[in-house]
C-alpha cells in the first residue's frame, strides 16, 4: 500500500535526520585543508546572534571554512585551533610569505602545510573574487574597517561579522569575544583572553616604572615635517599602550575629542613642544630618518624627543604586533616592544 | 610698486603668524638675529623656509601658466590643470622608488622628463579633437592625464613596503616642513626658466594675433615659440620639484593681473611675477589658520580657492 511503502522510505531518512542532530563532534574538515581542526565546538553555542557596527549577524550552525579581512583576524581563528581557508597578505610588517611570525608558528601547530590558506592582496581594496573562490561560509572582519558598501557586497558571498566598535579600532578583547561566539567557542574565548591578559600584566609587573607614564604614538611625513600625525585613543596602537599600563598623553585625549571616530590628527609642528608626553613612540625607516626627525628644528622641541624618551620603531614587524593585537601577537608585543618602552623611559631611546 | 608692497605684506604675514601664535616681537627679534628661545627660533626659521619656497614657486608657476595660456591660446590652461605638475611627480616618485633619486636636482630632471612627456601627450591628444573646441579638449586631456598620473603614483606608493610617507607627499603639493636651501640647489633651472618666460612677452603678443601676422612681422615663429615653451615647462618642473604638484595657481593669477594690467603680455608677465608669490604665500598662511592645531597643505588650500575661479573663467570667456 502506497502510504506504507511512503512510510518505509521515510524511515532511513528519519533516522539519518535523528543520528545527524545527535552528533556534536567537531566540524567537517574543508575539502582543501589538510589540517584538522582541534577545536571542540559547542553545538548548543547556535545560532548566534552578532550585533556589530553594520547591523547584526546570524550564524545559523558552526562554520567550516572561515576566511578573514582584517589583518588580526587568522590570528584569532588560528588561536582558537581553527585554520581559515583565507586571509589578506600581510604587506606591512609581513614575513615572506604574506604572513606574520607568530601566525605560521601557530600554523604548524595546527598541522597547516604551505597553500593550505590563501592568501589575497588587499591593497586595492578587498578582493571579492579571491574571497568568494575560497567559499567561506562565514567571514570575520573584526579588525577591519569595512564600509557599509563593502559589507553588504560580502554577505552576498557569506554570513560577515565586520567590526563592532570602530573601524581598525576593535579592542583585541571585543573581537575575542566575538569570534568565539561566531566559532562557537565562547568558553575556550574567555581562557583565552584571561590568559592573554596575564600574561601582559605578567610583563607590566616586570617593568614597574613604565606604570602611569603617558605615552603618544606618533608618524611623521619625512618629505613635509611641518606636520606631526598622531593616532587617536581609538587606534589601537595607543590602547596598547594603555594595556602596558602607560596613560594617553593628555594633548592626544583633547584632540582625539575633535573627531571620535578618526584614528589619526594631525598636530602642526609648530606647537611641537606642547605635545605633553613622558613617551613619544614613532615609526622611523632604517637609516637615516630618526636622525633628521631628530635634528629637524622645529620637532625636536618635543618634550620627550628631548629628553630622550623616544622609541623610534624600525622593525616593522615587532611594531604590527602593537597596531594588530592578538593572544598570538601578544607574545612579540610582550618579549620585543615592551623592552624599547621600558628602555626609552630610562632615557635611553630605542629602535 | 603695489606688487612689491603686496609681496612684503605677504611675506610679513607668513612670517607672523602661524598656528603656534608668536609675540610679533619676539619674531622680529628673531629675525635680525637677536637673541630669543630655541623655539621660538625654530617656529620662525621654519616659517621664513616656508615662505622663501612659496614665494619661489609661486613665481614659478604663475610665470608658466601665462606662457603656457599665451602659447597654446587656451584661457584655462596651467601646469596644473594641463596635468604637467602631476606628470612630473609621477616621474619624480618613479625616480626615487626605482632609480634611488634622493637629491631635489635629481628631482628637477625626473621632473623635466615627467613634464615634457605629459605636455607632449596631451598636445597629441588636442590635436585629435576637433579645432573649434581645442580649449576644452586640452583641458579635459590634462584632466584626464592629471587622473591618470595620481593612479599610477598611488600604484608606485602601494608596492612599495617602506616608503609609503615620502611618497604622500607627491600627491598634494605642500610649501611647508622642508629645507628652503632646496630654492639654491636648483636655481640654474630656476633662472633659466625665469629668464626663457620673461622675454616672452613678444612672442606671446604675436601669437595672439596669428600665426601669419607673426611670421609677416619677422620673427623666427617656431624658435621663439619653442623657448617659451623650454620655459614655462622649466618652471612648472622645479615648481613640482620644490613642492609637489601645485594646481590652479598659474590659472588664477595671470586672469587677476589681466584684470588690472590689461593683455599686453610683456606686463602680465610682469606683474605675475609679483602676484604669483603672493597667492601662493597668503595660500599657506590661510591653510595655518583654518584647522588649528593640525595644517591644511598650500596645495589643497590653492585648489578649494582655485576651482571656482576656473568654473568663472569657463563660463565667462566666449568659445568655451
Amino acid at each position: 500500500m502506497p502510504s506504507r511503502r511512503h512510510l518505509l522510505a521515510a524511515a532511513p531518512a528519519l533516522a539519518l535526520i535523528t543520528l545527524a542532530g545527535c552528533s556534536t563532534g567537531p566540524s567537517d574538515t574543508a575539502a582543501s585543508s589538510s589540517a584538522t581542526s582541534s577545536a571542540a565546538v559547542d553545538a548548543a553555542a547556535y545560532p548566534v546572534t552578532i550585533t556589530h557596527a553594520h547591523g547584526s549577524t546570524t550564524i545559523e550552525q558552526a562554520p567550516t571554512r572561515v576566511a578573514t579581512i582584517g589583518w588580526a583576524d587568522a590570528d584569532v581563528v588560528a588561536a582558537l585551533g581553527v585554520v581559515p581557508v583565507g586571509a589578506p597578505k600581510i604587506t606591512w610588517g609581513g614575513n615572506a610569505k604574506g604572513s606574520t611570525d607568530w601566525f605560521d608558528a601557530k600554523a604548524t601547530e595546527l598541522g597547516v602545510k604551505d597553500g593550505d590558506i590563501a592568501r589575497y592582496d588587499d591593497s586595492a581594496g578587498i578582493p571579492f573574487d579571491d574571497i568568494a573562490a575560497t567559499k567561506p561560509d562565514l567571514i570575520l572582519g573584526l579588525s577591519s574597517g569595512v564600509s557599509k558598501e563593502d559589507y553588504d557586497k560580502l554577505r552576498k558571498i557569506a554570513p560577515v561579522v565586520p567590526y563592532t566598535v570602530a573601524p581598525w579600532g576593535t579592542p583585541w578583547q571585543d573581537q575575542l569575544e566575538a569570534i568565539g561566539q561566531a566559532l562557537g567557542q565562547p568558553t575556550q574565548a574567555a581562557a583565552l583572553e584571561a590568559a592573554t591578559t596575564k600574561t601582559i600584566a605578567d610583563a607590566v609587573a616586570a617593568n614597574p616604572q613604565i606604570k602611569g607614564k603617558s605615552a603618544a604614538w606618533a608618524w611623521f611625513s619625512p618629505t613635509d615635517l611641518s606636520t606631526i600625525g598622531l593616532y587617536t585613543t581609538a587606534d589601537l596602537r595607543p590602547q596598547m599602550l594603555r594595556e602596558f599600563g602607560l596613560v594617553d598623553s593628555p594633548t592626544v585625549a583633547e584632540l582625539s575629542k575633535t573627531d571620535p571616530t578618526a584614528f589619526s590628527v594631525n598636530l602642526s609642528a609648530e606647537k611641537a613642544s606642547t605635545l605633553d608626553a613622558d613617551l613619544v613612540v614613532f615609526y622611523a625607516a632604517e637609516g637615516t630618518q630618526a636622525d633628521d626627525i631628530m635634528g629637524n628644528a622645529l620637532l625636536s622641541q618635543i618634550p620627550a624627543l628631548r629628553k630622550k624618551q623616544y622609541v623610534a620603531s624600525a622593525d616593522n614587524a615587532i611594531a604590527l604586533s602593537m597596531s594588530l593585537p592578538s593572544p598570538l601577537s601578544v607574545r612579540t608585543a610582550v618579549e620585543d616592544f615592551l623592552p624599547k618602552i621600558a628602555s626609552a623611559l630610562n632615557g635611553t631611546p630605542a629602535s | 610698486m603695489a606688487g612689491l608692497a603686496l609681496i612684503a605684506f605677504s611675506s610679513l604675514a607668513s612670517v607672523l603668524v602661524g598656528v603656534q601664535s608668536l609675540p610679533p616681537g619676539d619674531v622680529l627679534d628673531a629675525l635680525r638675529g637677536m637673541p630669543v628661545s630655541q623655539e621660538t627660533a625654530a617656529i620662525v626659521a621654519s616659517r621664513v623656509d616656508r615662505t622663501v619656497i612659496g614665494l619661489m614657486v609661486g613665481a614659478a608657476i604663475a610665470l608658466s601658466g601665462v606662457v603656457l595660456q599665451g602659447l597654446t591660446r587656451n584661457p584655462i590652461a596651467e601646469p596644473g590643470i594641463l596635468g604637467l605638475n602631476a606628470g612630473a611627480a609621477l616621474a619624480v616618485v618613479i625616480g626615487i622608488r626605482f632609480l634611488g633619486l634622493s637629491s631635489v636636482t635629481g628631482h628637477v630632471v625626473a621632473a623635466l622628463v615627467g613634464t615634457i612627456a605629459v605636455a607632449v601627450l596631451v598636445q597629441s591628444l588636442t590635436l585629435m579633437a576637433p579645432r573649434a573646441s581645442a580649449p576644452v579638449s586640452m583641458a579635459l586631456a590634462g584632466a584626464a592625464v592629471m587622473a591618470l598620473a595620481q593612479s599610477l603614483i598611488g600604484a608606485v606608493i602601494v608596492t612599495d613596503r617602506g616608503a609609503l610617507d615620502s611618497f604622500r607627499f607627491w600627491q598634494v603639493g605642500s610649501v611647508a616642513g622642508r629645507d628652503a636651501t632646496q630654492v639654491l640647489d636648483i636655481a640654474p633651472f630656476l633662472v633659466l626658466g625665469l629668464m626663457l618666460t620673461l622675454a616672452a612677452g613678444p612672442t606671446l603678443n604675436a601669437v595672439a594675433l596669428g600665426d601669419d601676422l607673426a611670421r609677416g612681422l619677422g620673427q623666427n615663429v617656431m624658435l621663439h615659440r619653442g623657448l617659451a615653451a623650454a620655459g614655462a615647462v622649466l618652471l612648472a618642473a622645479c615648481a613640482t620639484a620644490l613642492a609637489g604638484p601645485i594646481a590652479f595657481v598659474g590659472l588664477v593669477v595671470p586672469h587677476l593681473v589681466r584684470t588690472v594690467v590689461g593683455v599686453d603680455h610683456r606686463r602680465v608677465l610682469l606683474v605675475s611675477l609679483l602676484l604669483g608669490p603672493v597667492f601662493v604665500v597668503l595660500a599657506d598662511v590661510v591653510g595655518r589658520l583654518i584647522a588649528q592645531p593640525g595644517e591644511v597643505q598650500a596645495g589643497i588650500v590653492c585648489a578649494v580657492l582655485g576651482a571656482p575661479v576656473l568654473v568663472a573663467v569657463v563660463r565667462r570667456v566666449k568659445g568655451l
